[in-house]
């Protein structure tokens, strides 16, 4: 009997072998069957996301200042891909480890291919595409890359692009982990506009990833392209004055259309390539880029501020006459070369002797301003700076304006203390020197005031919006008006025709056509003088303004003028070759 | 009852052997389909042919079936096709002489411990375990690790069977867990510990410290082996353990076959509609695997009722063991439902997830000609012994 249960023990073992395996059967289809489900559902389904190309940036005829070009991406499918594979296309390629083991174990994307190799070399992939069959979870990909045509020439206001953050990720759920977003400029400003929408494809696998076709019952989404963005800039004036401009260190040009404030040029220099930025840079060139005493990452145009010399005195002036505090006639003390105030003695250029405030403007005798300076007061002096708006920000659709600086009462008695300073500074300011800091592009915009009695226009890049070749949105110019009359501003501009005509700014003197303008030398002790001119043309009836400033070289006549000559030329040239089409 | 066994048994086998034909059309096709339906045709003819065979044959060759095997075994290590060299190419099919060895084995010691009292001595298991250490080695210089742990559950049965206690068929194993417990060091402590109690003044102080020294030889030597082990067996080891470190690697066949399973659910995709096995996901789908491809498409019912053909048909065996005629056959019967037990759980336990990937088939499903044909002989031989018992 015992024998005979101990037989029966063989039974009841293969009784509980038996029930174990129920119970699993039960957990895994009954329990976790929908779940299962849903992974062989997976399985064999591959969710593609095809990349929507992002909107070109064009200048004002169409020319391209940022582009796409289609281009080969190395994609790995993180659920498919193994250890070995990744080592035999390392051999082919470098891959960031890193990223991989990153995208690996997230979760989220496990079948669908992402990129971990952008822009490759035609060679590499066809040798990729070649080996793809012992390559399970690797694919080819085409997707367009960045290309900026003009790189340098424009790169402050286009700016690049850069992979997208995980906290950007987070924030925004428009994007996947391969997007690129604006970084700089109007790429970032523009960015919502200029982003293509992926579209999505739905493709039946099989275990070795093979591609077997679409899914009929999951539609594909087709991928929507960005919009095209059109700027008011000319590339031809923004490439001729890159290249004036790189004869010297450092510098910036602003152009404006007067008539509707778009921004025909606007230069820094110097630049940096935007692709290499947007491909990501190596950290060596970066820290060059960021540690170069030039910055050449600082859109000088906006971003910079400098005193602005003599070109400061023609907006004052407007100002002294419509409060009458002078008239066209008023004459202070002649110019001897020199000025004595209290103990210090300011040096004027030359020994103009009396002269009437259109000479003083054309000559840009600065003893005659030291004494209206002195005239005005401190705090007339600065409520003329504020009217001129030079410490606001102009509004202009770009990042990182910057405002510039008025010393007034208070900002003296910050930075000094209270009453510990002099109207030393004071007589210093009637020259534009000191404390008044001024971006190029509100220097531009006050002779833009000037030149058109009080009129100017919001400065602005955008001019159109485009989708699929038909616009969206065109950007309405946005008049301003500054309280002046037009008996004050025929002075001044008529003194600023003489400036170009037989003054200090005749280096930006052109035949047949009149130039006005005036010139500025921002003192920058212990270096040399930043040069700065400012004209527009025609004269009597304004069409264009250009502004621009070179840094530590010396005289604006000497070194500014000639800049703005030849883009007004230039910009004459081409809208008469146009005409005559 | 007994006059219901004899068709039982044939009937069951025949009714798994549909469900394996169907299956394995599903998930291979017609090629497979028609191979496997040869093999069924030779395995029934073969079984009808054995029916005829006294019990007495078997009885008198065993010893001459056990060498032919055991030189088979050795053959194939030299002429076996294959990268593995597991078998003869016989045109027709595969012939696998570990298939055979199964069988070889049962009639080999069942000879050996039929009528006489059978004691836990020397004399009594030398030979069985000499027998069955060689046919494990050859087995696994194969290799072929699944099937040369088979024989071990073989005589563990037929011993519990004829009487030995629990007890002494652990400790005549007793060196075999201190291997298996050898690569980790700190369980291998707690087991000799354990092990070192509990067989304390069981037996002669003499033979206790002797088999405390053989098992601390076999904990010492996993180790050694474990750096000789072909890297493909390791993977399977370490993928058992951990099977999500590597999805795309080792255990890649055991996560696509609970996905196949567990997708399943109650009813399954229906006959031809598994997507795992269709876009072959899994691995081994009508081979190893053929479970995993039964249960998406039909589901838990599905699984279920083979589980219950499979316990009828092992049920049943075990009945015509209690009721044979004589010592031999009822050892014989009982060899035969270990064999076919070992080889169903291992299997199921296997593609659940519950046990290592051994690599086994799973008898009268998985499509494959030793095995079939072998399984036949086997239901062949159960039915003659009932078929003798009635006399």
């Amino acid at each position: 009997m015992a024998e005979c249960t101990q037989r029966k023990s063989l039974l009841i073992f293969l009784g509980i072998c038996f029930i174990a395996i129920i119970v699993k059967l039960v957990s895994l289809q009954i329990f976790q069957g929908q779940r299962y489900f849903r992974l062989s559902e997976a399985n064999h389904i591959r969710k593609v996301y095809t990349p929507g190309a992002r909107g070109k940036i064009l200048d004002r005829n169409n020319n391209p200042l940022a582009d796409t070009r289609p281009s080969f991406a190395l994609s790995i499918i993180p659920c498919e891909i193994d250890l070995r594979t990744i080592t035999k296309l390392n051999k082919i390629v470098e891959l960031d480890s890193n990223k991989i083991n990153t995208l690996i174990h997230d979760q989220t994307y496990l079948r669908t291919p992402i990129k971990v190799k952008r822009d490759i070399d035609i060679q590499i992939a066809s040798q990729i595409e070649e080996l793809l069959s012992e390559l399970p979870g690797v694919t080819i990909e085409i997707e367009p890359v960045r290309i900026y045509p003009c790189s340098e020439t424009s790169a402050h206001i286009i700016g690049y692009l850069g992979e997208i953050t995980s906290e950007e990720l987070k924030s925004d759920s428009f994007y996947k982990p391969w997007h690129y977003v604006g970084r700089h400029g109007l790429e970032a400003i523009y960015e919502k506009y200029l982003r293509g929408q992926d579209g999505i494809r739905y493709t039946e696998i099989d275990a070795l990833g093979r591609e077997l076709g679409p899914i009929p019952e999951k539609r594909e989404i087709l991928p929507e392209p960005g919009c095209d963005i059109v700027l008011t800039i000319d590339i031809e004036l923004q490439k001729l004055a890159y290249t004036l401009l790189s004869q010297y260190q450092r510098g910036a040009v602003v152009g404006l259309d007067l008539k509707d404030g778009g921004v025909l040029c606007l230069v820094s220099y110097p630049s940096f390539n935007p692709e290499l930025l947007t491909k990501g840079i190596p950290y060596k060139e970066w820290v060059r880029l960021t540690s170069d005493k030039s910055a050449p990452l600082i859109n000088r145009a906006i971003s910079a501020v400098y005193s602005p010399g003599s070109t400061i005195k023609p907006a004052i002036s407007l100002l002294a006459l419509e409060k009458n505090i002078i008239s066209e006639n008023t004459r202070f003390n002649p110019c001897y070369g020199e000025f004595h105030f209290g103990n210090r003695i300011f040096r004027c250029l030359g020994k103009h002797g009396s002269l009437i405030l259109h000479d003083a403007i054309v000559y840009s005798c600065n003893v005659y301003f030291y004494q209206l300076a002195l005239k005005l007061g401190l705090d007339k002096y600065s409520e003329f700076l504020s009217f001129w708006e030079i410490d606001r920000k102009t509004g202009i659709d770009l990042p990182g304006e910057k405002r510039g600086n008025i010393p007034n009462r208070s900002y003296l008695d910050t930075k000094y203390g209270k009453n510990r300073w002099t109207s030393g500074l004071l007589v210093n300011y009637g020259v534009g020197q000191g404390e008044i800091l001024v971006t190029p592009l509100r220097l531009a915009l006050i002779y833009s005031a000037l030149a058109q009695e009080g009129e100017y226009y919001q400065p602005h890049l955008l001019k159109e919006i485009r989708k699929s070749d038909s616009v969206i949105y065109r950007y309405q110019p946005q008049k301003k008006l500054l309280p002046v009359s037009k008996y004050s501003c025929e002075i001044i501009k008529n003194a600023l025709c003489d400036v170009v005509s037989y003054g200090t700014g005749w280096g930006a003197s052109i035949p047949d056509i009149s130039v006005a303008g005036k010139t500025g030398t921002a003192e920058n002790p212990p270096r040399r003088d930043h040069a700065w001119f400012v004209g527009y043309a025609p004269a009597n009836n304004p069409e264009v303004l250009f502004c621009a400033i070179v840094e530590n070289v010396g005289k604006g006549g000497a070194y500014a003028a000639p800049i703005v000559r030849e883009l007004i030329k230039k910009y004459f040239q081409q809208r008469d070759s146009v005409a005559h089409e | 009852m007994n006059k219901l066994s004899i068709p039982s048994v044939i009937i069951l086998a025949i009714i798994l052997n549909i469900v394996g034909l169907v299956t394995i059309y599903s998930a291979g096709g017609n090629v497979y389909f028609l191979r496997e339906l040869l093999w069924t045709t030779i395995g029934i003819g073969l079984l009808f042919i054995v029916i005829k065979i006294p019990i007495r044959f078997w009885e008198n060759f065993s010893s001459h079936i056990f060498f032919i095997t055991l030189l088979l075994l050795i053959l194939v290590l030299f002429l076996g096709k294959g990268s593995a060299r597991r078998w003869f190419d016989l045109s027709i099919f595969n012939f696998q002489p570990s298939e055979l060895a199964k069988l070889a084995i049962i009639l080999y010691i069942a000879q050996r411990w039929a009528y006489k009292k059978v004691e836990f001595l020397p004399k009594d298991l030398l030979l069985p375990l000499l027998a069955i250490l060689a046919y494990s080695a050859l087995v696994f210089l194969e290799p072929d690790l699944g099937s040369g742990l088979i024989f071990l559950p073989i005589l563990a049965g037929m011993m519990v069977w004829q009487g030995f206690s629990i007890f002494q068929v652990f400790l005549l194993f007793s060196p075999l867990f201190s291997f298996v417990f050898g690569f980790s060091t700190y369980l291998w402590i707690l087991y000799f510990v354990a092990f070192a109690v509990i067989s304390y003044r069981r037996i002669t102080i003499v033979s206790w410290i002797v088999v405390l020294m053989i098992n601390i030889l076999a904990g010492l030597s996993s180790p050694i082996i474990w750096s000789n082990l072909k890297d493909y067996q390791k993977a399977r080891i370490i993928g058992f353990l951990s099977p999500w470190l590597d999805p795309k690697g080792m255990s890649w066949n055991l996560i696509q076959s609970q996905i196949a399973i567990g997708s399943g659910r109650i009813f399954g995709k229906g006959f031809l509609s598994g997507t795992q096995k269709k876009l072959a996901f899994l691995p081994n789908r009508q081979t190893d695997f053929i479970f995993s491809t039964l249960s998406e498409e039909f589901g838990f019912i599905g699984a279920i009722i083979t589980l219950g053909l499979y316990f009828a048909l092992l049920y049943n065996i075990f009945r015509i063991a209690q009721k044979a005629q004589n010592e031999f056959a009822r050892l014989v019967a009982i060899g035969i439902f270990m064999v076919l037990s070992y080889q169903v759980v291992v299997n199921i336990g296997m593609v659940l997830g519950l046990l290592p990937i051994t690599g086994i088939a799973l008898p009268f499903l998985s499509y494959g000609g030793s095995s079939l044909i072998i399984s036949y002989l086997m239901i062949g031989l159960v039915v003659r012994i009932h078929k003798e018992s009635q006399v």
